[in-house]
C-alpha cells in the first residue's frame, strides 16, 4: 500500500532523496575542508567517495517496486518521441510488420474457427463416425481420398448396435432421417421441447419432427409456441416436438430438421449401404480399443453374411477429424507459410533497426556515459521495438479482417467446413497482441543487444564518422535467410499453381460452356410411384426443350463435378455368376435422353436413350469406353446383357460413349454405365440444359417451365456448368492463391531487405568509393563490386532455400495433382524469378555507385 | 557502464543489517552520520561507496523497518533522521541469527585442516 501511494508522490520522493544526497555531500565536503583540504578538491573527493549520484538516485527510487511500470511507461514515451522524429523509418517498419502480423492473424482466425474450436457437442472427442471399409477389389478412384469410408447398410448398423460394447450409444442417419439415439450420441439437449421418444422411432410411429434453430427462426420467427404445431415435410404434416439450439448441426450431414427413421431388420435385409453412422464411446474407452472390438465384430459379420459382407471391414474416425481432416494439412501449411512471411518481415525490421542503430551510436554512447546501465539501454531500445510491433499489430488486425472477409466471400459454402465461424473476437485480438510481443523480441532483441554493447569511449571519439561494420555480417545473414525463406514459399506456390493448372487443364471429356444446371428433389409424397415420377421428370425435360434458346436438355441423378457418384455391382449375363462378394462394380449414372448431347460427350457406337425406352421395354444401358475396355476387352459389348444390383435389375448395352470425368476433375474417368431415367427413376436429380446463349440468362425461363409442371417443385443451386466446375476446385484454388500471395509478399519483403543492405553499404562507403575513383579506379569495376555483393547474398540464399525446399515441399505432396514435390522446372523457374528480383533490388544501389562524384564524396561529412 | 565489481565484498542484505544495528545502537541518525558510524566502527575495514546507503535506506523504509523524519543535523543542515521501528528490531534479530549461523559455517570451512 505504501508503495502504491508512493507512485503518486513520485516527484516528492525524488526531491527528498535528492535533498538528502545533497546534504550528505555538503557535510562530507565541509568535514574534508576542516581536515585541511582545498574546497575544490574536497568537493571532488566527496563525490568520488559517494559514487554516481544520478544512478544512486535512480536505484533508490527503484526500491519502490512500481518503478518497473513507470520505467516502462517512460521508455515508451521516449520511444514514441524517437519514432516521431523518424516518420519514414517508423512507417516502413510498422507497415512491414503489419503485413506479417496481419497475414498471421488472418490464418490464425481461419484455423481457430475451422480446426481449433471444438465442435458444439459435449465431450466431442468421444464421438466417432463409423464407416464400413470396402474390400480392395471394390475401391475405385471415384471414391476419392475417403475411399475407405463407405456408408453403412441398415442391417450392419443394427448388428453394431446390438454387439458393440465400447459404444455408449450409436445412431444412424440418412439426410434428415435419424434413429432414436441420434441426439443422445451427440449429447445435446433441445432448446425447447424434447427430442424423440423411443415409441416414436419404431415402425408406424407418429409423424414428429425436431427443428433446427435456423429453420425455427425462418418458419416460426423464433416463436416458442412453435412446439406442438405442425410442419409439412415431404407433403406429410409432422408435429414439432422440439427445437435444437443454435449451431447444432453435423457439417458432413447438414439438416434443417430431423425426423425419426425406423429400421425394420426384415425389410432392410437386401438394402444397399447408404447410412451415415455416429457413435459415442463409453468414458475411458480408447479409440484403439473400440476399433479392435469393431474389427472383431466385422469379422464375425463377414462370416455370418458373406453375400454382402465378405472382405468388408469397418473403421471409425473421431468426429472432428471427419469434419476437418481433409482441410487441416493445407491450413497448417498455409500457417507455416505466413510464419515465414512474418519472419522475413521481422528480419527486415531488424535490418532497419540495425542501420538506424548504427546512426544512433553516438546517442546511445552518450546515454551510457551519463550512467545508463546496459539493461536500461536494451529496455529503452526494446520499447521502441514494442511500439513498432504494436502499431504493426493494430494495422495487421485491420488487414486480417479485410482479408478474411475477402476469403469467406470468395468461397462457395462447402469448400471449407465451419468457415462460417470465422469472425473478429477476443481470441483473434489476443493472438495478434501476443504475436506482436513475440515479434518484438524476434526483431528487436539482436539490434538492442548489439548496440547496448557500444563502448562509449570509442563511439564518442569517432566523432561524426559513423561506426561502420557493426552488425554488417548479421545484416547479410538476415538477407540470406530472407531469400531462402522466400524461395521455399515461391517453390510451394509454384507447385500448387502447377497442380491447380493441371487440375483445370485435364481433359474433362465433356464441355462446360453454355450449360445451365439446377438441382431438385422429387417429393416422395407426390411422386411415390416410380412410373409417375419417371413421367414427371420426362415432362419437365420435355417442357424445357421446348423453350426458345434451348438446344438440348436432359437430367442426371448426380451432377458431374460435385464430388459424389453412385455405384453398384453388376455381372455379365453371358458369364457364370461370380462367387458372392466377388462381383465387379462400376459407377452408375441415371440420365434422360440427350444427356450426351448436352454434355458434349461423343457417342462412339450405338444410340442414345430415347422416348422408346420406357418401363414397358427392356432396360437400355450405355457404357463408357473405360467400361467396355475393362469388362469386354477385345469384345464388342453392343447387345450384351448385364445383371444389375440396382432398382433396374438387368439391361442390354445399346451404346458406347467416350470417357468423361464424373466425380471431380482429379478423378480419372471410371468404368461407368448409364441407365435411362424413365426406366429407373431416382428421387434426386439435376437438370442440365444446353443453351444457345449465356446459360444463366435462361435461368428464369427454365425454372418457370419446371414450375408449370409442378408449381411446388423445389429448385436449388441454379448455376452454369462453368460455375459448378469452378466450385469443385475452389479449395485448391484458394490454397494456391493464398500461398501465391504469401510468396509474393515474402519475395517483395526479401527484395526490400536486400536493397536496404546494399543501399546502406553503398551510402557508408561513398567516401571510400570516391577515393578509389579519385585514384583512378574503373567505375564499372566498382559497380560490378556491388552487383557481386548482391549475387553473393542471393546465391547463398538460393542454395539454402533450395535445400530447404527439397525437404519442405514434401509436405505439399498430398495437395499436389500430377506434379512431384521436387518438380525441377518449377524449382528452376522460381530460382530464376528470385534472381531476377534480386538483380532489380541491386540495380538502384549499383546505379548510385556509378553516379558517385569523387569530388563531392570527399567533401562529404 | 556500471562497475559491478566494486561492491563484491558485501553479501546482499549486509548493508541493511549494519544500518539497522547502527540505528539500534546509536539511536536516530541521518544518512551521512550512519555512513560515518559504519566506517569508523569497522575500523575502515569495510570500504563502502557511501551512495549505496541511500537505496538501502529506501528499502528499509519500504519494508517498514525504519522510519524517517526531517530534522536538523549537528552542522545545522536540514536532513532526514532515521530511527529503527519495532518491526526493524525483529528483523535485525532474524538477520543477526542468520548471519551468525552463516559466519560460523564459513569459519568452520575456512579452519579446515589442509591435508
Amino acid at each position: 500500500m505504501r508503495r502504491f501511494l508512493q507512485l503518486f508522490h513520485r516527484p516528492r520522493l525524488d526531491r527528498e532523496i535528492a535533498g538528502e544526497i545533497a546534504a550528505h555531500l555538503e557535510e562530507k565536503t565541509e568535514e574534508l575542508i576542516e581536515s585541511g583540504m582545498e574546497p575544490a578538491e574536497a568537493r571532488l573527493a566527496a563525490r568520488a567517495q559517494f559514487g554516481n549520484s544520478t544512478a544512486i538516485l535512480e536505484n533508490s527510487r527503484e526500491m519502490w517496486r512500481f518503478t518497473a511500470i513507470e520505467t516502462l511507461l517512460r521508455d515508451l514515451r521516449i520511444g514514441a518521441r524517437a519514432l516521431r522524429h523518424a516518420p519514414l523509418f517508423t512507417a516502413a517498419a510498422a507497415a512491414t510488420l503489419a503485413l506479417g502480423i496481419g497475414a498471421n492473424t488472418a490464418m490464425f482466425s481461419l484455423i481457430d474457427a475451422v480446426l481449433l474450436r471444438p465442435l458444439p457437442f459435449p465431450e466431442s472427442r468421444r464421438i466417432m463416425v463409423v464407416w464400413e471399409r470396402p474390400p480392395k477389389s471394390v475401391v475405385t478412384a471415384s471414391l476419392g481420398t475417403r475411399h475407405h469410408q463407405n456408408p453403412v447398410s441398415p442391417v450392419n448398423f443394427l448388428d453394431w448396435r446390438d454387439r458393440m460394447r465400447s459404444f455408449e450409444g450409436i445412431a444412424a442417419l440418412n439426410g434428415p432421417l435419424v434413429t432414436s439415439e441420434f441426439f443422445h450420441v451427440l449429447g445435446v439437449r433441445p432448446l425447447l421441447g424434447r427430442t424423440f421418444a423411443a415409441s416414436e422411432c419404431g415402425p408406424n410411429g407418429p409423424p414428429v419432427a425436431v427443428l433446427g434453430y435456423n429453420l425455427w427462426h425462418r418458419q416460426f420467427g423464433g416463436d416458442p409456441a412453435a412446439v406442438g404445431r405442425t410442419i409439412r415435410i415431404l407433403d406429410v404434416p409432422h408435429t414439432i416436438v422440439g427445437v435444437m439450439p443454435e449451431g447444432f448441426d453435423l457439417p458432413f450431414a447438414h439438416a434443417d430438421f430431423w425426423i425419426p427413421m425406423p429400421i425394420d431388420r426384415a425389410a432392410a435385409e437386401d438394402e444397399g449401404r447408404y447410412l451415415t453412422v455416429i457413435a459415442r464411446l463409453r468414458p475411458g474407452v480408447s479409440v484403439a480399443r473400440a476399433q479392435a472390438e469393431l474389427d472383431g465384430v466385422a469379422r464375425r459379420m463377414a462370416v455370418e453374411r458373406p453375400v454382402t459382407n465378405r472382405d468388408w471391414g469397418a473403421g471409425m474416425v473421431p468426429i472432428d477429424e471427419q469434419v476437418t481432416g481433409e482441410v487441416a494439412p493445407a491450413l497448417w501449411l498455409l500457417f507455416g507459410a505466413v510464419t515465414f512471411v512474418l519472419l522475413i518481415a521481422a528480419g527486415n525490421v531488424a535490418n532497419l533497426l540495425m542501420m538506424r542503430g548504427a546512426q544512433r551510436q553516438r546517442e546511445i554512447a552518450l546515454r551510457a556515459a551519463l550512467g545508463a546501465g546496459r539493461g536500461r539501454i536494451v529496455s529503452q531500445l526494446l520499447s521502441e521495438s514494442l511500439l513498432l510491433s504494436l502499431a504493426g499489430g493494430v494495422l495487421g488486425v485491420g488487414l486480417a479482417v479485410g482479408g478474411l472477409r475477402a476469403i469467406t466471400a470468395s468461397l462457395p459454402t462447402l469448400a471449407l467446413p465451419r468457415v462460417e465461424n470465422v469472425h473478429v473476437d477476443a481470441r483473434m485480438l489476443l493472438f495478434s497482441f501476443a504475436l506482436s510481443l513475440v515479434t518484438t523480441l524476434v526483431f528487436g532483441l539482436a539490434p538492442a543487444l548489439t548496440f547496448a554493447r557500444t563502448d562509449p569511449n570509442a563511439a564518442l571519439k569517432l566523432g561524426n564518422q559513423r561506426a561502420t561494420g557493426r552488425g554488417g555480417r548479421f545484416r547479410a545473414l538476415l538477407v540470406v535467410v530472407e531469400v531462402a525463406l522466400s524461395l521455399v514459399l515461391l517453390a510451394g506456390a509454384g507447385l500448387l499453381a502447377r497442380s491447380f493448372l493441371n487440375q483445370i487443364g485435364v481433359s474433362r471429356g465433356f464441355r462446360i460452356d453454355r450449360i445451365l444446371t439446377m438441382r431438385m428433389f422429387f417429393s416422395p409424397g407426390r411422386y411415390w410411384d416410380d412410373r409417375r415420377r419417371g413421367r414427371y421428370v420426362d415432362e419437365i425435360v420435355h417442357r424445357v426443350r421446348g423453350l426458345p434458346g434451348v438446344e438440348a436438355a436432359s437430367s442426371v441423378n448426380l451432377l458431374p463435378m460435385t464430388g459424389v457418384v453412385s455405384g453398384s455391382g453388376f455381372r455379365r449375363m453371358d458369364r457364370p455368376e461370380p462367387a458372392p462378394g466377388t462381383q465387379p462394380t462400376a459407377d452408375f449414372v441415371v440420365v434422360s435422353p440427350q444427356y450426351f448431347q448436352v454434355m458434349g460427350i461423343p457417342l462412339e457406337h450405338g444410340r442414345d436413350f430415347d422416348e422408346h425406352d420406357t418401363m414397358a421395354t427392356e432396360p437400355a444401358v450405355v457404357v463408357n469406353r473405360a467400361f467396355a475396355d475393362k469388362f469386354f476387352p477385345g469384345e464388342n459389348p453392343m447387345g450384351k446383357r448385364l445383371g444389375l444390383n440396382w432398382n433396374v435389375t438387368h439391361g442390354v448395352i445399346v451404346g458406347i460413349c467416350a470417357n468423361a470425368r464424373q466425380t471431380s476433375l482429379v478423378v480419372a474417368p471410371q468404368a461407368t454405365l448409364f441407365l435411362a431415367q424413365a426406366q429407373g427413376p431416382m428421387y434426386i436429380g439435376a437438370l442440365v440444359v444446353r443453351t444457345r446463349l449465356a446459360p444463366l440468362a435462361m435461368a428464369r425461363a427454365v425454372q418457370e417451365a419446371v414450375r408449370t409442371v409442378d408449381p411446388e417443385q423445389e429448385i436449388s443451386d441454379v448455376e452454369s456448368m462453368e460455375q459448378v466446375v469452378a466450385q469443385s476446385v475452389a479449395r485448391p484454388r484458394l490454397e494456391s492463391v493464398l500461398l501465391a500471395i504469401f510468396a509474393v509478399l515474402a519475395t517483395v519483403l526479401a527484395a526490400i531487405g536486400l536493397y536496404g543492405v546494399l543501399a546502406y553499404s553503398v551510402t557508408q562507403r561513398t567516401r571510400e568509393i570516391g577515393i578509389r575513383m579519385a585514384l583512378g579506379a574503373d567505375r564499372s569495376q566498382l559497380v560490378r563490386g556491388v552487383v557481386r555483393d548482391a549475387f553473393g547474398l542471393m546465391l547463398a540464399g538460393l542454395v539454402a532455400g533450395l535445400a530447404a525446399s527439397l525437404v519442405l515441399t514434401r509436405l505439399l505432396a498430398s495437395l499436389l495433382y500430377e506434379v512431384k514435390p521436387t518438380d525441377p522446372p518449377t524449382l528452376l523457374a522460381v530460382c530464376g524469378l528470385l534472381l531476377l528480383v534480386g538483380v532489380c533490388a541491386a540495380w538502384i544501389p549499383a546505379r548510385r555507385v556509378a553516379a558517385v562524384d569523387p569530388v563531392r564524396s570527399l567533401r562529404w561529412e | 557502464m556500471e562497475k559491478e565489481d566494486a561492491r563484491r565484498d558485501l553479501f546482499p542484505g549486509a548493508l541493511e543489517m549494519m544500518v539497522l544495528q547502527t540505528l539500534r545502537g546509536r539511536g536516530p541518525l541521518h544518512g551521512y552520520a550512519i555512513a560515518q558510524n559504519i566506517r569508523q566502527t569497522s575500523g575502515d575495514l569495510l570500504q563502502i561507496e557511501e551512495g549505496t546507503l541511500y537505496p538501502a535506506l529506501q528499502r528499509l523504509l519500504r519494508e517498514g523497518w525504519v522510519a524517517a523524519e526531517w530534522g536538523i543535523s549537528a552542522r545545522n543542515r536540514k536532513v532526514r533522521i532515521y530511527r529503527i521501528t519495532p518491526a526493524g528490531r525483529k528483523q535485525l534479530e532474524r538477520e543477526r541469527e542468520l548471519f551468525e549461523n552463516m559466519h560460523a559455517g564459513i569459519s568452520r570451512v575456512m579452519r579446515m585442516v589442509e591435508s
